[in-house]
Formats: C-alpha cells, sequence, structure tokens
C-alpha cells in the first residue's frame, strides 16, 4: 500500500479522507490523501464502539498533524459501523472489501474475509465490481472466535498456534460445527490419545476451519486470483490449509484487517472527487 | 419382575428401575470418561442402594449416546424411542415430547397408541442445549441448579442480538460490564431456548399434550419461556431428565413380556 510520510502529509490537505471500518471486535481506521494512506489503526474495541471510534479518529488526527476540520469524508463499514453520528456514508463491508481489494489486487476476482464474529466471501467481475456475496454472522463456527477458543483450550497464543499448524501432521478432523461442541471433541481426542502433539492438534484445528470456510466460498464457486483479507488472514496455518481446500493458493494483502477500511477510504474519496467535478 | 432402564447421556447418566410397571426407583449421576465405567459405576450404586443383585433384573435395556457400551444390558433402543415409550409412560395423554438435554434437543410426536409419527433434533449446535446454559452460568456466577429461579426477577429481559451460543457469551459479558442485572441477561438468554424450541416445534406441528423432558426442563424459568412464547402449558413428569431411562426401562419389560429378551 502506498504510504505518505508526514511531511508531505502537512504541504495541503485538500482531500483527506478518512475510512472507519467497526467490526465486533475491534476499530480499523485508515486515513488516506490523494489515495496514499496517512495513518492506519487498529483498536480493540469493547463495550461503546461509536464513543472509541470518534476517540481514535480524533487521536489519528491529531498525531499526523491535522485537525479534525481537515477530514472532509468519513466512510463508515462494518457490523458495528451503522448510525454512527460522525459519518457522511455508510456502505456494506462487501463493498468496502471489493473497493479495497480491488485498489491493491486490480486481478482479483474472490475476496475471503475472516474477521473475528464474521466471514465474508465476496465474488468480483473484472471491473472489481460485486457479483455475489455470501456471509456468516450468525454461527460462530469457521470465525476468528472459533480459533480464539480453540488457542484458549490449548493454553497457547493464536500465533503460536497458527505456526505450530504449519509443522503438523493431520490426525483428526473435527466433525463438530459447534465451537462448544468442538472445545469438547477436541479434548476427546486429547484423552483419547494423550501423546497427541501439540503441533497435530493444531493442524487438525486449522484444517477443520479452513474446511468451513472453503465450504462457504464453495457455495459461490471460486474464480482465481483469490485475496484473503481480515485478521485471520495473518495466521499462517489457516492459509496453507485453505489453500489445500480450495486447490489454489491465495494472496494475503499485507496488511489484511485494514482492507475493508481502507476501500471505506477509497469510496469516501470518490464521492468527493465526484462532488467537485 | 425387576426391569431397568439406563440412559448414558452426554452430561448426566440416569437409571429406572421398574418393580413391573411400577417406577421403583431413579438414579441421575455424572456421566464420566468412558460410557462403559460410567454405566457400571451408576448401575453399582443402584444395586447398593436397592439391595438387588444385577440378576435380579428380568431385562436391562440401555439408551443414550453410550447405549451401545453398555456391558450389562441385553439390549438398546434409540433415544427418541426412549424419550417417545418414557413420555407416554408418564403421560398417556402425551402428543409431543420436548427433550432439552445437555448436547442435543428433540421434539417427537406421538399418536394416541404412543408410536412416533416424526421426530426432528438439533445435534449440531450448541444454541438451546445444556451446555449453553452451563457456560452462561459459569459466566454469570449463578449455580446452575439456582439459575431458573434467579431469572424469574427479571423486570426487563435482554434482547441478544444472536442465537448462536458463543456469540451470545460475548455479547452477555458486555451486558455485565454495562451492568445490566444478572436475571434480565439469563431471562434474555432463555428467550433464545424458547425461540429455538419454537422453530423445531413448528418444523414439526407440534400437538398438545407437550411434555418437556431432560436436563434443561428442570429449569423453571426456560419452562416458563417456552410455555409463554408458545402459549401451551407444557406437562412435566417429577423428574424431567429420569424419561430416557424411564422409556428404555418400559422397552425392557415389553420385550420381556413378548419373549424377546
Amino acid at each position: 500500500m502506498p504510504i505518505e510520510t508526514s511531511e508531505n502529509a502537512k504541504e495541503g490537505h485538500k482531500m483527506v479522507v478518512a475510512g472507519l471500518d467497526i467490526g465486533h471486535r475491534s476499530i480499523k481506521l485508515v486515513i488516506l490523501k490523494d489515495g496514499r494512506i496517512l495513518s492506519k489503526k487498529i483498536l480493540n474495541s469493547a463495550g461503546e464502539t461509536n464513543l472509541l471510534a470518534r476517540r481514535i479518529l480524533d487521536q489519528t488526527v491529531e498525531e499526523i498533524g491535522l485537525q479534525l476540520s481537515d477530514i472532509k469524508f468519513v466512510t463508515t463499514t462494518g457490523g458495528m459501523g451503522k448510525n454512527v453520528s460522525f459519518s457522511n456514508l455508510y456502505r456494506t463491508v462487501a463493498h468496502c472489501l471489493a473497493k479495497g481489494v480491488h485498489a491493491l489486487f486490480p486481478r482479483a476476482r474472490t475476496i475471503i474475509d475472516m474477521g473475528g464474529e464474521t466471514c465474508n466471501v465476496v465474488k468480483l467481475n473484472e471491473m472489481g465490481e460485486i457479483e455475489d456475496t455470501q456471509s456468516n454472522d450468525k454461527c460462530a463456527a469457521g470465525t476468528g472466535i472459533f480459533f480464539e477458543a480453540m488457542a484458549k483450550l490449548l493454553g497457547t497464543s493464536l500465533e503460536e498456534m497458527g505456526r505450530l499448524a504449519t509443522e503438523g501432521e493431520v490426525q483428526f478432523e473435527i466433525s463438530s460445527m459447534c465451537v462448544m461442541f468442538a472445545e469438547q471433541e477436541v479434548i476427546s481426542h486429547c484423552h483419547e490419545n494423550p501423546d497427541i502433539s501439540a503441533e497435530a492438534l493444531s493442524a487438525g484445528i486449522h484444517l477443520s476451519i479452513a474446511e468451513r470456510v472453503a465450504g462457504l466460498a464453495k457455495r459461490l464457486g471460486i474464480t482465481e486470483e483469490i485475496v484473503l483479507t481480515g485478521g485471520v488472514a495473518k495466521n499462517a496455518g489457516f492459509v496453507k490449509f485453505l489453500s489445500q481446500r480450495i486447490k489454489a493458493t491465495p494472496k494475503v494483502a499485507e496488511d489484511p484487517q485494514i482492507v475493508a477500511a481502507y476501500g471505506a477510504a477509497l469510496i469516501g474519496e470518490e464521492r468527493m472527487k465526484d462532488l467537485h467535478r | 419382575m425387576y426391569f431397568a432402564g439406563i440412559d448414558l447421556g452426554s452430561r448426566k447418566s440416569k437409571i429406572a428401575i421398574f418393580e413391573d410397571d411400577a417406577l421403583a426407583k431413579e438414579y441421575v449421576g455424572e456421566t464420566g470418561l468412558g460410557a462403559a465405567r460410567t454405566a457400571e459405576m451408576i448401575m453399582s450404586h443402584a444395586l447398593a442402594d436397592t439391595g438387588l443383585k444385577i440378576g435380579d433384573f428380568k431385562a436391562i435395556v440401555a439408551t443414550g449416546y453410550g447405549r451401545v457400551v453398555v456391558p450389562f444390558a441385553q439390549s438398546h433402543v434409540s433415544d427418541i424411542l426412549a424419550h417417545a415409550m418414557g413420555a407416554f409412560w408418564f403421560f398417556p395423554s402425551a402428543r409431543t415430547v420436548l427433550d432439552l438435554g445437555g448436547q442435543d434437543c428433540k421434539a417427537i410426536n406421538l399418536n394416541d397408541k404412543g408410536r412416533i409419527t416424526g421426530f426432528i433434533m438439533n445435534d449440531k449446535c450448541a444454541s438451546g442445549n445444556g451446555r449453553f446454559l452451563e457456560t452462561m452460568a459459569d459466566l454469570l456466577e449463578i449455580p446452575i441448579e439456582q439459575t431458573g429461579e434467579v431469572s424469574l426477577q427479571s423486570q426487563k429481559p435482554v434482547i441478544f442480538s444472536t442465537i448462536c451460543a458463543v456469540f451470545a457469551k460475548s455479547e452477555a459479558l458486555a451486558m455485565l460490564r454495562k451492568g445490566i442485572p444478572k436475571p434480565d441477561i439469563l431471562a434474555g438468554i432463555y428467550h433464545i431456548i424458547a425461540v429455538q424450541c419454537e422453530k423445531m416445534l413448528e418444523m414439526l406441528s407440534y400437538k398438545e399434550d407437550l411434555i418437556m423432558s431432560g436436563g434443561i426442563s428442570k429449569n423453571i424459568g426456560v419452562v416458563n419461556r417456552v410455555a409463554k412464547k408458545l402459549g401451551v402449558t407444557p406437562r412435566l413428569p417429577g423428574d424431567p431428565q429420569i424419561v430416557g431411562a424411564v422409556g428404555a426401562a418400559v422397552v425392557a419389560r415389553q420385550k420381556y413380556l413378548a419373549g424377546r429378551i
């Protein structure tokens, strides 16, 4: 992603816009100036997301030596992004992902976005326009929270579990859909096979989640190029097993968590250009 | 003549002992590791308590998740059949049985002879199951036995935005932090369960009398919510948890009398 240095930022900031992706688990902010990223932030959100979003925007604007009035347009997105008092526009996550991914990967045709509590699959045409979407935000199976529950069970961190998974051999698959039952199932595997390594356990867990996500994506039909976004895209184990299941190697955005916020900001920028014309 | 039914559930194991066609004794214990061992343990407890010997039983039938591994059972039947038989034994007016267990919930339709005419089951999703309630009780730090009573104090039940047990847990945590009273959170959780039950029962086109069974049916908060949501008054056996085991014992007696055991 093109990043603007802070010195450049100070010279005339006519077209500074913000994209805010307010998710269930974290808030992502991208501030753009003329298509370049001035600043990006990720903040865990718990509690009043509306207030937090405002605070993160205020702080960031100050950090880059701007005033809030310099932000000409704020686009919000995400599960909690509606009804934000200072928002100029709300767009769905699918729209923002499409925009952001198309800017970063012009040949992208399938986006698999896996966040803390949602999983979105977006199909794009050659122009980067949305053809179809599928999402799961009703059930924790196949979302980031599944990994969190499993990492807690194994007594390790998310990062460590992802790394272990890349080294492990798959010895079982989790048959339960529900995260709550899956926890039980993993415990049973540990009881039946006390010598099972943390690597093998992690591999089994990652494969099972990749399977669910692949299922969601296959319902839409997977066309290359595939781009992974969302926090879970940083998990090497997940990427490995997902690649196996969809029989393709997806591209991972450099900063996968902020792609929707980046897309939101780009949408805002376009709106501004339209207004000036 | 003595008969026994043993129901090895995912969370609890139960034994019903029949003397002829009367329920003489019932036992409920934890399901531990290994269904066979759990079965042996609860049976030896029942034998010690009654002074009976295993040979005194004319027939023993098992049901539940662990039914195939019970070493002393001559036969086994599905949970569906056991619950249907059990509910019909308690209430011959039973036309639909709603069984809310530790890791699954099911609804079964019966005709006036007690024969199964249809059933539906959810064992894929924890929403509405015992495990969900346990998790919530833990989160709220209320002993599971007391949660039902506590929920009755609710003035203003919360509305959850989800039915997923995992998401509901994080939502409940956020509510706790906001200072929402625990009874209101519990009532909101029971509402989720009632919605799940209603969905299942409507798919089955249930009829009255509706019998509720399973461990969750011991929870007055859940039973009230379900009753309110459906607009019917469910009937409950003395111990709703024992219905499966009673059904298995009834099957044991029938099979013995028919000369099939």
